[in-house]
């Protein structure tokens, strides 16, 4: 046909023909190949995990488990030691509250309060009671502005208080010093209206200041007393802060340095716990490598029965081809010199002569002979073995290329052969043989003349 | 089910239409007629009708432009069409007789020119003659198997015996 089949396909289609190349063996061998890729994988990772535990000498994960629970104890003992500290703390703070200080705090704070409001009041009464004085002083003035056009300056008489000294109006004949409240004697009288309320200005000025005075000493005495209880508050604190400082500050400093200590042990036993969990992964890998390999072995043991099984399919194949061949060629009556050094090459499934190719020896007659013998036992292996992928088509061209049939014994290999077709049609059904020849046997012409299309006026009109 | 690829009948059509029939003859057929009358183009025409790569190279076919092949595959008729003068264009196959064949209900299977022009035709045949068209072939390089696309061409190495070899 003039095409030119690159071997590799020939021989993958030679393999599918008779099914020599089972697909699940590359299928396994892939999946083996999976696995095996996955264990070097892992086994890598692995050496470099372990190169880590041995840089930090942390090989043993006994060892770190020993540590972990040691120092878990540790930890539960500190917290122990903590839970008590706490409940400590919390009974000094309540007797701390509960003490007699704190009440007597309370009670002078409460006193205090009390002092307090007293002498904002009165401090603002104090402040009114300026004001009024200087609205009498002022009115005493206008008063006195008033009536100095009647001379009242000297119709008033003014005395000298013999008890405190002090100048006082006179307006009665006999009166009382508002200041000191002693009788005295008026040297003259007051008859004007306006003296009398100069008189009555006078008298009101000089009782408000008394009261101002009153006041002023009650306010004296009050700051004395405030300032005294300030102090006795301050030192009752004074005192309790150091009962705090005695008992709650050696129990506080202890309570943060235990936190601290197991703050510290809890850090070592994360870290290491961790790295406990690498310890872990680690066997598991080890378990996953265990399984890969066990899961490679398994392929790897049905791969051998494949391959052998294969194998053996493929060893009777070849043979049972090798043997239809010769047969074939013993039927011809070829030199046993060829048919005992024929094999079939493995790498291309044609026929082998000693070393050579089967189509480089001898002449084109025994060539056409080897071919067609060929074909036919190829068509009759796959008949035979009927369970493979050819189509059980045979088409063969010019059987008669090359060969006289002039030759007595040409002629009567030629029938040999014509009859080995004849015979394959007779045993095997459903096979289509097409012979294309220009010569034809004459049994064939004579018993077969349904199965000849004759094409003497050409195929092509 | 019957098992095998038996050829039936050849049209070769254009304006004018020539059937070669009566192929199968219970399985067995000798084409016979003297040199030069065209008998082993009868083999050629079968081939590229299967999927081979470039038609006979002969002057009768000019005057037609498809080649139907009807041919029986496990027991189910199909026809198979593909032009002569084009072997990289659009191939055909549809199940039935020739005398149903209508390429438009046919399955189109599109050759593309980078392609070898059986790529997409050989898988369709091998597939209904239940035979893999892929076959795992190891990888050296890569320890690894990859499928590669067997033709109905590298299954006819084991059909066909050429004159030329």
């Amino acid at each position: 046909m003039g095409d030119i089949w690159s071997l590799r396909k020939a021989i993958s289609a030679f393999k599918i023909i008779f099914k020599m190349n089972p697909v699940e063996i590359y299928s396994l061998e892939d999946e083996r190949l999976k696995y095996a890729t996955k264990k070097q994988e892992l086994s890598e990772k692995i050496e470099s995990i372990k190169s880590f535990f041995k840089s930090y000498d942390l090989e043993h994960a006994e060892d770190l488990n020993s540590w972990v629970n040691s120092q878990r104890k540790k930890l539960a003992e500190l917290n122990v030691e903590i839970d008590q500290i706490e409940k400590t703390q919390s009974i000094e703070k309540d007797k701390l509250n509960d003490n007699s200080l704190l009440n007597e705090i309370g009670s002078k704070e409460s006193v205090l309060t009390k002092k307090n409001e007293e002498r904002i009041y009165l401090t603002n009464l104090l402040e009114n009671w300026k004001k009024l004085l200087n609205s009498y002083k002022a009115e005493r003035e206008k008063l006195f502005l008033e009536n100095t056009s009647s001379n009242i300056l000297d119709t008033l008489v003014f005395k000298v208080c013999p008890c405190c000294g002090k100048d006082v109006l006179k307006v009665e004949t006999k009166d009382h010093c508002p200041i000191c409240k002693k009788e005295y004697e008026n040297s003259g009288d007051v008859d004007s209206e306006l003296q009398k309320r100069l008189y009555e200005v006078d008298l009101k000025e000089q009782e408000l200041f008394k009261l101002m005075e009153e006041i002023k000493d009650k306010l004296s005495k009050l700051n004395t007393d405030i300032e005294e209880l300030n102090f006795s508050v301050s030192g009752l604190k004074e005192q309790i802060t150091c009962q705090e400082d005695r008992i709650l500050t050696p129990l506080f400093a202890k309570y943060r340095e235990l936190c601290i200590q197991t703050g510290k042990i809890q850090s070592d036993i994360d870290t290491k716990s961790q790295i406990k969990g690498m310890h872990e992964r680690v066997d598991k890998m080890y378990l996953d490598v265990q399984e890969y390999n066990r899961l490679e072995k398994e392929i790897e043991s049905k791969l051998k029965d494949l391959q052998k099984i294969s194998k053996e399919r493929n060893n009777m194949v070849l043979k049972e081809l090798r043997d239809n061949f010769v047969k074939i060629l013993s039927q011809l009556e070829i030199d046993d010199e060829y048919k005992q050094n024929i094999t079939i090459d493995e790498s291309n499934f044609l026929p082998k002569i000693g070393d050579r190719n089967y189509l480089s020896v001898s002449s084109g007659g025994y060539k056409v002979y080897f071919m067609v013998s060929y074909f036919i036992a190829l068509f009759e292996t796959v008949l035979k073995i009927d369970d493979t992928h050819h189509p059980r088509l045979l088409i063969l061209d010019s059987i008669h290329k090359n060969i006289s049939t002039s030759h007595q014994e040409d002629k009567k290999s030629v029938n040999i052969l014509y009859t080995k077709i004849l015979d394959l049609h007779k045993t095997y059904k459903n096979l289509h043989i097409i012979i294309v020849d220009n010569e034809l046997p004459e049994f064939i012409l004579k018993d077969y003349s349904t199965h000849i299309m004759d094409v003497k006026d050409g195929l092509i009109h | 089910m019957e098992k095998g690829l038996n050829i039936n009948r050849i049209q070769l059509r254009d304006g004018k239409s020539q059937i070669i029939d009566n192929l199968y003859r219970n399985g067995l057929l000798f084409v016979y007629a003297r040199t030069g009358k065209g008998k082993s183009l009868l083999a050629k025409l079968i081939y590229y009708g299967l999927g081979g790569s470039s038609p006979p190279d002969v002057s009768q076919l000019n005057q037609y432009d498809e080649i139907l092949l009807e041919v029986n595959i496990n027991g189910t008729d199909f026809v198979l069409c593909r032009e002569l003068k084009r072997p990289a264009a659009a191939m055909y196959i549809q199940e039935g007789k020739l005398e149903s064949f209508r390429k438009d209900d046919g399955i189109k299977l599109t050759l593309s020119k980078s392609k070898d022009p059986e790529t997409d035709f050989s898988p369709h045949i091998l597939a209904l003659l239940k035979t893999p068209a892929y076959v795992a072939i190891p990888d050296t390089i890569t320890k690894s198997s990859k499928p590669s696309l067997i033709s109905f061409r590298d299954i006819s190495v084991c059909l066909f015996m050429a004159r030329e070899k």
